[in-house]
C-alpha cells in the first residue's frame, strides 16, 4: 500500500474533488465532440477547476499518480497551475463570445462583430495568461519581457507601420461603427455596395455588379461615408416623372399616389408622396417618393414601380412626356 | 382507454389517456421522497464495509453528482413526453422500440423485485413486533398477503387517496431521520467513523485503498434509488411543466442533505462504522445507541418501519404504472393496461403487481437456504435501475442531438454535458458491479429475463398499439424527422 493515499479530511476532499471535475472534464470533451460548439463553456470551466485541485492537491498526488513523470512536487505544480491559468483564459474567450460578442451587448438586429475585435481581444486574454503564468509561476520577471518586447514594438512598428496603421484604423472602425458587415453603403467616390466582411487590413464591398472592392481600412475611416441601412431598415428614394402641362397637377397626383399605395410594392408606412415641382421647359415635373425597407432590392422595386407608373398612365389615356429620372 | 391525438405534433401530446389527473408538486415531492426513503433507513451502510468512510463518501459525492444531472436530464424528457412511460417513453422516442423494451423492462424489474424486498423486510419488522408484545410468530406468508392486500387499497382505490398517503409516508420518515440526526449530533466523534479496520500503515480513511471507492458506489445509490418514480407519474400531474422539475429539484435536495447526514452521523456515533457497516439495520442500530435504554424496542422497530412502509406505497405505485404504460403500448397483453374507470387508477396492472411480488416472496422463501433469494433480488434491482439511467440519459443525448428544435418545456441547464457526466458514472457503477461477484448472479438473472423477453416480444411481432401516447409520440417524432433537413445546422442555434 502507497503511504500517500489520502489520509485526512481534507485530502478525501480533494479526492472527491479531483473524480468528480474529472468526470465532468471528460463529459464535457464529449459534449463538445458530439454537439460540436456546445458545452465549450463547460470544457473551460470544468478544466480549470480539475487543474486548480490538482494543484491544491499537488503534495499527495504527485507521488502518488505520476512519481515518475515529474521529478518533484513543484514541477508538477507549475504544470497543472499553468494549464488552469490556460483554461481560464480560454474559459473567458468563450465567455466573452457568448455574453458580449453573440450576447445582448453587441448585437442588434442581425448584427455581426468584426472577426478582427474577437481575434484581437482573444489574443490580449491569451498573452495575459501566459504573463502570468511566466512572472507568477515560473518567477520570470516580466520587466525583461517587457523591455524586450518594447525593443521588438519598435522594429515591429517601423517594419510594419502601414500594416499597423490598417490594423488599427481597422480597430477604430469597429469600435465607432459607422457600418457592419451587411449594410449597404457608400463610400466617396466609390462605387456602392454591400459589406461583405472586415479584416485586419481592409473593408470588402460587393458592388451592385458583384465585384468586390477591397478599400484599406485607413481610406474608409478618412471619407465620409453614406450607410443606406439606416437602424430603423428604411431608406427613401426619389424619382422625377414629366408630364405635359395639359394635365391638372392635382389630377395626377391623386392617380399616381392612390396607384402606388394599392400596390405592394413599396412599403406603405411612411406613406408613398407624390409632388408637383413646378415647370420645366414646357413640362410639369413630379418628385416620387418612396420608402424600401432593403437598399439592395432598389432596382427590382424601382422596376416594379416604373411598370406600374407606365401602365396606369397608358390607361388613364395621359401621355407621359419625358421619361426621366 | 380512449386515446385521442389532438394535433400531428407530437409536442401536443395526448390530451385524455384515462389516468386521473391530480398530483401537484407536493404530491411528486411525497411520492419521490417516500419511494426513495428506505435507502436512507438501510442497504447503503454495506459501503462503509467495501470503502471505509472516506472512500463512502467520496462514492456518495459522485452518486450525487450522477443523480443531480439525471434528476435535470429527465425533468427536461419527462415535462417533453408527460406519459407514464418513465424510461421506456424516453428510449422507445429515441431508440425505437427495442431500446423502449429494454428500458420499460429495466424499470419494472427495478421496481417490482424491489417491491417484494421490501415486503420480506416489512414482514420480518412485524414479526419482532409481534413477538415482542405478544411473545408470538406469525407465518411469513400470511404477513406479506396482509400488507400486499392494505397498500394495494391505498394504491388501486383512488389517485387522490394514493397520493395524500404517499405526501404524509414521505413526512414521517423525514421527521423520524431529523430527530435521529438531532439526538446523533452531541454524540458524534470522529474515531467512530474511522473505525473500520485498515492494516498497518494504511490509510484508515481508505482502507482498502483507491479501489474501495469503486467498491463503495453500488451501496451509495441506495441514497438516491427511486428519485425517478416522478417520471412515471407525469401523466397524473396536473401541470408537468411546472411541477416536474421542481419535484425533482426539492426531492434532490431533501435526499442529498439527507444522505449526507445519515451518513456522517449513522457512522459517527457508537458503535461505530465497522459494527453499522454490517449491520442489518443501521438505523436501528443507532436509535438503540441513542435512545435504547429509554423507550422500548417495540417503539424503535415501529420507527424503522415507517420508512420501508413509505417505500412499499411509493414503489407499488411506480410498479404498478410501468406495468401499465408497458402493456398500454402492446409490448404485453393490452387486458393488463385496463384502468378503474371512476378512480383513474390501473388496477389490473396494480392487483398483478401485488401477485407478482408475493410469488418472489414465496420464490425468496423456499431458495432461502441455498442462496441468499433476497440479496438476489435486491441485487436486480438496483442493477435493472443503473440500466435503465444509462437507457435514460443516452436517449436524452440522442434526442438532444437529432431532434434539437422539438419544443421542450423544461431545457435542462447542463444539457448534453450534464447528461453524460451522469452516463459515465452510472456506466461505472455498472460495470464495477459486474466485478463484484455477489452482482454476477443478479447479472445472470436480467440477462436471462432481457432474453426471454426480447424472444416473446419478437414471437409477437411488434404489434404495438399506435394509440398509446409514448408510442404516438415516437412515431410523430420520426415522422418529422424524415421531413426535416437541416437538422444539424440547427444545433448551432442551441444555447452553449
Amino acid at each position: 500500500m502507497n503511504s500517500y493515499i489520502p489520509n485526512s479530511l481534507t485530502s478525501i476532499l480533494e479526492l472527491a474533488a479531483i473524480l468528480i471535475f474529472t468526470v465532468t472534464t471528460l463529459s464535457a470533451v464529449m459534449s463538445v465532440f458530439i454537439t460540436k460548439r456546445n458545452g465549450l463553456i463547460f470544457l473551460g470551466s470544468q478544466t480549470a477547476l480539475l487543474f486548480f485541485i490538482l494543484f491544491i492537491a499537488r503534495d499527495w498526488v504527485q507521488p502518488l499518480f505520476f512519481p515518475k513523470s515529474f521529478d518533484s512536487v513543484e514541477d508538477f505544480g507549475q504544470v497543472v497551475i499553468s494549464v488552469s491559468i490556460v483554461s481560464i483564459a480560454f474559459a473567458v474567450t468563450i465567455l466573452m463570445r457568448i455574453f458580449v460578442w453573440e450576447g445582448s451587448v453587441f448585437v442588434r438586429g442581425n448584427t455581426q462583430v468584426p472577426g478582427l475585435l474577437v481575434g484581437l481581444t482573444n489574443a490580449f486574454i491569451y498573452l495575459l495568461a501566459i504573463l502570468i503564468i511566466l512572472q507568477f509561476v515560473y518567477g520570470q520577471s516580466i520587466t525583461a519581457l517587457a523591455t524586450l518586447s518594447g525593443a521588438a514594438a519598435v522594429v515591429l512598428g517601423f517594419s510594419a507601420q502601414s500594416t499597423l496603421g490598417e490594423m488599427f484604423a481597422g480597430l477604430a472602425l469597429s469600435i465607432s461603427r459607422p457600418f457592419k458587415v451587411g449594410d449597404w453603403i457608400y463610400v466617396d467616390g466609390l462605387d456602392e455596395g454591400k459589406v461583405i466582411d472586415q479584416t485586419w487590413r481592409h473593408v470588402q464591398i460587393r458592388t451592385r455588379n458583384h465585384c468586390v472592392l477591397n478599400v484599406a481600412n485607413s481610406v474608409i475611416t478618412g471619407k465620409s461615408i453614406r450607410n443606406f441601412s439606416s437602424a430603423q431598415g428604411k431608406i427613401r428614394i426619389c424619382e422625377s416623372i414629366h408630364f405635359n402641362q395639359s394635365i391638372n397637377p392635382s389630377e395626377m397626383q391623386t392617380l399616381l399616389q392612390d396607384e402606388i399605395a394599392k400596390s405592394n410594392i413599396v412599403l406603405q408606412n411612411p406613406p408613398p408622396s407624390v409632388l408637383f415641382k413646378g415647370a420645366i421647359d414646357d413640362k410639369f415635373e413630379y418628385e416620387i417618393s418612396y420608402f424600401i425597407d432593403n437598399y439592395e432590392h432598389k432596382p427590382i422595386k424601382s422596376d416594379a414601380l416604373w411598370k406600374l407608373i407606365v401602365e396606369t398612365i397608358h390607361q388613364s389615356g395621359y401621355g407621359l412626356a419625358v421619361l426621366s429620372k | 382507454m380512449t386515446t385521442t391525438p389532438s394535433h400531428s405534433s407530437p409536442l401536443v401530446g395526448v390530451a385524455h389517456t384515462g389516468l386521473a389527473k391530480y398530483a401537484g408538486l407536493f404530491s411528486l415531492l411525497g411520492l419521490a421522497i417516500s419511494a426513495v426513503v428506505v435507502g436512507e433507513f438501510s442497504g447503503w451502510n454495506q459501503g462503509l464495509i467495501e470503502g471505509g468512510f472516506g472512500g463512502m463518501l467520496i462514492a456518495t459525492l459522485l452518486v450525487i453528482l450522477m443523480y443531480a444531472c439525471l434528476c435535470i436530464s429527465m425533468a427536461e424528457l419527462s415535462t417533453m413526453m408527460p406519459y407514464s412511460g418513465g424510461a421506456y417513453a424516453f428510449a422507445r422516442a429515441a431508440m425505437g422500440p427495442w431500446g423502449g423494451l429494454i428500458a420499460g423492462l429495466s424499470q419494472m424489474m427495478e421496481y417490482q423485485f424491489a417491491l417484494s424486498t421490501i415486503v420480506v423486510a416489512i414482514g420480518i419488522e412485524v414479526d419482532s413486533i409481534l413477538g415482542e408484545m405478544f411473545g408470538q410468530s406469525f407465518s411469513s406468508p400470511i404477513l406479506w398477503c396482509g400488507i400486499i392486500v392494505v397498500f394495494l387499497l391505498l394504491n388501486a382505490w383512488d389517485t387522490k387517496l394514493f397520493f395524500k398517503s404517499a405526501i404524509i409516508l414521505a413526512i414521517a420518515p423525514i421527521a423520524v431521520l431529523v430527530v435521529f440526526w438531532t439526538l446523533a449530533i452531541p454524540q458524534f466523534d470522529m474515531k467512530y467513523l474511522l473505525s473500520v479496520d485498515a492494516a498497518a500503515g494504511v490509510s484508515k480513511w481508505l482502507p482498502n485503498g483507491l479501489v474501495g471507492i469503486a467498491w463503495s458506489m453500488p451501496f451509495a445509490i441506495w441514497f438516491f434509488l427511486s428519485i425517478e418514480v416522478v417520471t412515471l407519474a407525469a401523466e397524473e400531474t396536473k401541470t408537468p411543466k411546472k411541477s416536474i422539475p421542481r419535484a425533482f429539484f426539492w426531492a434532490f435536495i431533501i435526499l442529498a442533505i439527507a444522505a449526507l447526514l445519515t451518513l456522517i452521523l449513522n457512522a459517527g456515533i457508537a458503535p461505530g462504522a465497522s459494527v453499522v457497516g454490517s449491520s442489518e439495520s443501521p438505523l436501528l442500530l443507532a436509535f438503540k445507541t441513542l435512545i435504547g435504554g429509554q423507550v422500548p424496542l417495540v417503539m424503535l422497530i415501529l420507527l424503522i418501519m415507517i420508512g420501508s412502509l413509505a417505500s412499499f406505497h411509493s414503489t407499488m405505485y411506480a410498479a404498478g404504472r410501468a406495468l401499465f404504460s408497458f402493456s398500454r403500448a402492446g409490448y404485453l397483453p393490452s387486458t393488463l393496461a385496463k384502468l378503474s374507470v371512476k378512480r383513474g387508477t390501473p388496477y389490473i396492472a396494480l392487483i398483478l403487481v401485488g401477485v407478482l411480488t408475493f410469488l418472489l416472496a414465496i420464490f425468496a422463501l423456499l431458495f432461502s437456504k441455498k442462496i441468499s433469494a433476497i440479496a438476489l433480488l435486491l441485487n436486480m434491482s438496483v442493477l435493472a435501475a443503473v440500466t435503465s439511467y444509462i437507457f435514460t440519459l443516452i436517449s436524452f443525448v440522442i434526442l438532444r442531438y437529432k431532434h434539437p428544435k422539438i419544443d421542450r418545456p423544461y431545457l435542462s441547464p447542463l444539457g448534453v454535458t450534464g447528461a453524460i457526466t451522469g452516463l459515465l458514472i452510472a456506466l461505472m457503477t455498472l460495470i464495477l458491479m459486474f466485478t463484484n461477484s455477489g452482482y454476477q448472479l443478479g447479472l445472470l438473472g436480467c440477462l436471462i429475463i432481457f432474453a426471454l423477453s426480447a424472444l416473446y416480444f419478437k414471437l409477437r411481432g411488434q404489434s404495438l398499439n399506435g394509440n398509446a401516447p409514448e408510442e404516438l409520440f415516437a412515431n410523430t417524432l420520426k415522422l418529422n424527422s424524415a421531413t426535416q433537413d437541416n437538422i444539424n445546422n440547427d444545433l448551432y442555434g442551441e444555447a452553449a
